[in-house]
């Protein structure tokens, strides 16, 4: 009786399990479409994000080309710097200055 | 035991009436049994059949129902300056295709294309017609257009993505970077050179498909790999380059040449900064161009160079101890008649040592060194420095130039070729022989790519002894500083060795009236950094080289040694021969005073740059005077109103000092 019993109770255990297996197979393939449908999204907001950055980044490299950046200059009368006029002030403009500067002090 | 029998018999019937019964019934489940059994086999037979046998078969039609296989092709790489900035990219741009099948009415579609992107109604009509299943409409649309098409909604008129070359500083180094055709396969110049290390490559993968035909990608099958190409980064800088491309079209425009080009070189390095070609090409529209545009001129296009070759018969003739410096010529006034044919100087001249022969660019003095010297060591000379070969850039194109063998040379030949007529160099070729006269010597390659960094790079070859190199120089020095040809190159402060070069163009079967200008400059003189060389093709009605491309030389010179600090700093006012580079911050509508009403304020003992943040404010930018980093003294005094006029020269002006107090009066 009792081995019958237990045999019954295993046959249970297993259709439970299987029923429990299907259903999780299913829920998750609903999921991985589900995923698969976020992923599409994701993908194509990301693909659109970066051919606009794309341009942006084109655009931003074409407002600082020298030739757009001559007529600005231009229009604000300002032009490369000449013989006799350039003033050096980086630290080794500094740096040359300063032994000259302690002399004469 | 007759009533025990009869009992027996009474039970017997009933037996087998019962067993006959449970006979039935057990019969009857077998039979269901049997039938499940059967109809059990049968299942499992089916299912077999189909899992077994059809299996495969239903798979690949499943398959083909729920996945698609999807292709996709990488963005094309970029070409990079060596400031970073970019040359040239790719931008996702869309498409417009047509499924003539799906077309409901031609006419009226075409008619809305027509509208909406231009174009010929009535060919677009003919292929909406026709059945093929895939027509292009229009392709690399911008967004507005891709915009209206959506908005359209036209039956059979759908949109794709593809990727669009773009310059975004237009026509800068133009020819050098070339050009993609439609597809985005390199037609010309860098994109045609690298055109298998950018261009992207293509990905298959595979994608399930919903029941609205979305794609759905369920894993990374065949998405993993880098399909983007590989990026380029050239030696241009683009300052530099707008530098050159610049002063080369003024140039070109002031003495109404055709054309013209423009190099500069790092010496150190080899590396080119520029490359400028006069006109200039547009790579982001190649169709408005015509072909002769188009090309790297400098890599391509061979021309007789003049005088410019002088320097490396100099150099051969002194490597060879054939002249010194001071060795006397006779310039035979001008004239000088050889093999009946008559050679002569722009300027005649009787008797000149060698460095004035040079400084001069003596034609005849230059024949009779190149004649003493002898073809076959002038020859070989002359194949060392890279005459004769392609120069090794790796460009399409890049010609070898024009050099024939020493045996061919009569007496006239070698005469004219030491003063650079009857060879024939491309532009790239005499920058490469500079180069080695410039760095003392040693012959080293030019450099247009820095990544990918070139592959077997030649060992450094010395072509002249150090001695002779550095003499070549100092004579060079002399036609920029001295009285030479080439004193309109000279900048003050910034010594600089060059030679000009006024050719004669070939015509036919002599030389006809065309004349190619150029100037070769090398900065500073004694140790160079930096190479520039300017050609002006056909200049009228001034056609020398000195007075065409030396001040171009010098106008590109100034802006690149400025560009990298390396002009001399200024000790006094600004010189007064060079008014068109003059600082003027003239803001001509300068900004609103913060403290408005408020006379200037003390600036003296203030760092000149705090002083000009604080002039800036007030939108004044000052006329420095003097040297030093603090402000000695001041005009307008302090408490004094404000200029008016601050876009006018010396509206304030702030004296330099070392912070001794000392005042200018």
């Amino acid at each position: 009786m009792n081995r019958l019993h237990g045999w019954v109770l295993s046959f249970a255990s297993a259709i439970v399990g299987a029923l429990v297996l299907s259903l999780s197979s299913v829920w998750l393939n609903i999921e991985r479409m589900d995923l698969a449908y976020d992923l599409n999204k994701l993908e194509k907001e990301l693909a659109s994000r970066t051919a606009l950055c794309n341009k942006l980044e084109l655009e931003r490299n074409n407002l600082i080309s020298p030739y757009r950046l001559k007529r600005l200059a231009a229009l604000y009368g300002l032009g490369p710097v000449g013989t006799g006029q350039m003033r050096l002030m980086t630290g080794q403009a500094a740096a040359q200055n300063a032994p000259a500067e302690g002399q004469g002090n | 035991m007759a009533t025990a029998k009869s009992r027996i018999e009474r039970k017997r019937p009933k037996d087998m009436a019962g067993r006959s019964i449970t006979d039935t019934a057990k019969l009857k489940l077998a039979g269901v049994a049997m039938l499940f059994a059967v109809l059990w086999v049968l299942l499992w037979g089916r299912a077999a059949y189909v899992q077994v046998f059809l299996g495969p078969k239903l798979a690949d039609a499943a398959g083909r129902q729920t996945l698609a296989t999807e292709f996709e092709t990488g963005e094309r790489g970029r070409i990079y300056a060596s400031n970073n900035a970019i040359l040239a990219t790719s931008v996702e741009s869309k498409s417009v295709y047509a499924t003539p099948v799906e077309v409901e009415n031609a006419a009226q579609t075409a008619q809305s294309l027509t509208q909406l992107l231009g174009g010929q109604r009535k060919s677009l009509e003919r292929d909406l017609s026709s059945k093929k299943g895939f027509v292009w409409v229009k392709r690399q649309i911008d967004d507005v257009e891709a915009q209206a098409i959506l908005k359209a909604n036209l039956a059979g008129i759908h949109l794709t993505s593809e990727f669009r070359r773009m310059y975004p500083n237009r026509h800068l180094a133009g020819q050098v970077l070339g050009f993609v055709d439609v597809d985005g396969k390199g037609l010309e110049g860098v994109e045609n050179m690298f055109d298998e290390r950018m261009a992207g490559s293509k990905a298959k993968f595979v994608v399930q498909r919903d029941a609205a035909g979305r794609r759905l990608y369920l894993d990374a099958q065949g998405r993993e790999m880098n399909i983007r190409g590989q990026d380029v980064r050239l030696t241009i800088d683009t300052v530099v380059q707008d530098a050159a491309e610049q002063s080369l079209a003024d140039a070109v425009h002031k003495f109404n040449g055709r054309s013209g080009m423009a190099v500069v070189v790092r010496v150190e390095t080899g590396e080119i900064l520029a490359l400028a070609h006069y006109p200039y090409f547009n790579s982001n529209s190649p169709a408005d161009a015509r072909p002769g545009i188009r090309r790297d001129r400098a890599a391509s296009d061979i021309y007789e160079p003049g005088s410019v070759m002088k320097p490396f018969v100099f150099a051969t003739a002194l490597e060879q101890k054939v002249i010194d410096p001071n060795k006397v010529i006779d310039c035979e006034n001008g004239r000088w008649v050889l093999r009946g044919k008559p050679i002569r100087d722009t300027h005649p001249y009787r008797w000149l040592s060698a460095n004035r022969v040079l400084r001069y660019s003596s034609n005849i003095g230059t024949a009779k060194i190149g004649l003493s010297l002898g073809a076959q060591p002038y020859y070989a000379a002359l194949r060392k420095l890279g005459f004769g070969e392609r120069p090794g850039l790796g460009l399409p194109n890049e010609s070898p130039g024009m050099l024939r063998q020493p045996k061919e040379w009569n007496e006239l030949d070698l005469a004219n070729i030491s003063f650079g007529q009857g060879i024939g160099v491309t532009g790239l070729q005499m920058v490469k022989a500079y180069l080695t006269l410039a760095n003392h010597g040693v012959k080293k390659p030019l450099r247009l790519v820095a990544d990918p960094a070139p592959e077997d790079l030649p060992e450094p070859e010395r072509v002249f002894s150090q001695k002779t190199a550095d003499t070549v120089l100092s004579m060079m020095r002399e036609v920029v500083e001295e009285d030479g040809t080439g004193k309109l190159a000279r900048i003050p402060g910034v010594p600089m060795a060059g030679k000009t070069g006024t050719a004669q163009k070939a015509s036919g079967k002599g030389y006809g009236t065309g004349i190619v200008a150029s100037f070769v400059g090398l900065v500073p003189a004694d140790k160079p950094e930096f190479l520039f060389m300017v050609t002006v093709d056909e200049p009228s009605p001034v056609t020398f080289g000195g007075v065409v491309c030396a001040p171009a030389v010098r106008d590109i010179a100034i802006k690149t040694l400025s560009y990298f600090g390396r002009l001399p700093e200024g000790k006094g006012a600004p010189t007064p021969d060079a008014p068109e580079y003059a600082m003027q911050a003239k803001a001509t509508h300068p900004p609103q005073a913060e403290s408005g009403g408020a006379g200037v304020p003390n600036l003296v003992g203030l760092s000149v740059r705090r002083a000009l943040e604080v002039l800036g404010k007030r939108g004044v930018v000052p006329s420095l005077k003097g040297s030093g980093m603090v402000i000695t003294a001041q005009k307008p005094a302090h408490g004094e109103p404000w200029p008016e006029g601050s876009g006018k020269d010396d509206a304030f002006t702030l004296w330099l000092g070392r912070g001794d107090k000392e005042q200018k009066q």
